[in-house]
């Protein structure tokens, strides 16, 4: 599943650190998350969407 | 280096004093009969096992999660797939094991028995996560 939360995160001038405090969880799961090598569960999906402000099928592209 | 959640709480702490507590226990019983080298050796190998989850758990993340500092949802989820992984090659080897011991005329009693552990534990907690998830 492709996802735009790279593109997200740099846009909004954060480290994965940082955006991984945010978010409660390592820095090295949103890596992962960002190359495609892991696909979050529901609970986190929302939590990113709602972390940037929008929906999670504005982030996450099933295709 | 690794960031945000991991090293919160005292999970990490659990696996290496497990680790620690089962090397003393190796030592006492290799000590009461008398066979120092495995006494010492043991707990040898078993104390640089938890240091070594101790110390570099906080730089790695794959001794972190080793260690039992499971941060996130995707190390819960690296370590249900490392499980199961584990139970496949183990799986395959009892069977293997269980066949090679029936094929040399030996004894295949006890991976037969591991064997039915292993399944009776696999059918009830396939029952159970049915109802339950």
């Amino acid at each position: 599943m492709r996802n735009d939360v790279r593109k997200l995160r740099e846009r909004s001038g954060l480290s994965q650190g940082q955006l991984a405090a945010a978010l409660d969880v390592s820095r090295q799961t949103v890596n992962a998350i960002e190359t495609g090598r892991y696909n979050p569960t529901l609970p986190l999906a929302i939590r990113i969407a709602r972390h940037f402000e929008t929906m999670i099928e504005e982030i996450f592209h099933v295709d | 280096m690794l960031t945000s959640v991991r090293g919160k709480n005292a999970e990490r702490f659990v696996t290496p004093v497990l680790g620690l507590a089962l090397g003393v226990l190796f030592l006492v019983i290799f000590a009461l009969h008398d066979d120092w080298f495995d006494a010492v050796t043991s707990f040898a190998i078993m104390a640089l096992y938890s240091v070594v989850l101790l110390v570099l758990g906080r730089r790695s993340e794959t001794l972190g999660l080793l260690g039992g500092d499971v941060p996130d949802e995707r190390g819960r989820a690296i370590g249900v797939k490392a499980l199961a992984f584990t139970g496949t090659v183990l799986v395959d080897v009892i069977v293997v094991m269980f066949i090679w011991e029936l094929a040399h005329g030996r004894d295949a009693g006890p991976w037969a028995a591991l064997g039915a552990i292993g399944g009776v534990a696999f059918a009830g907690s396939t029952a159970w996560y049915t109802r339950h998830s």
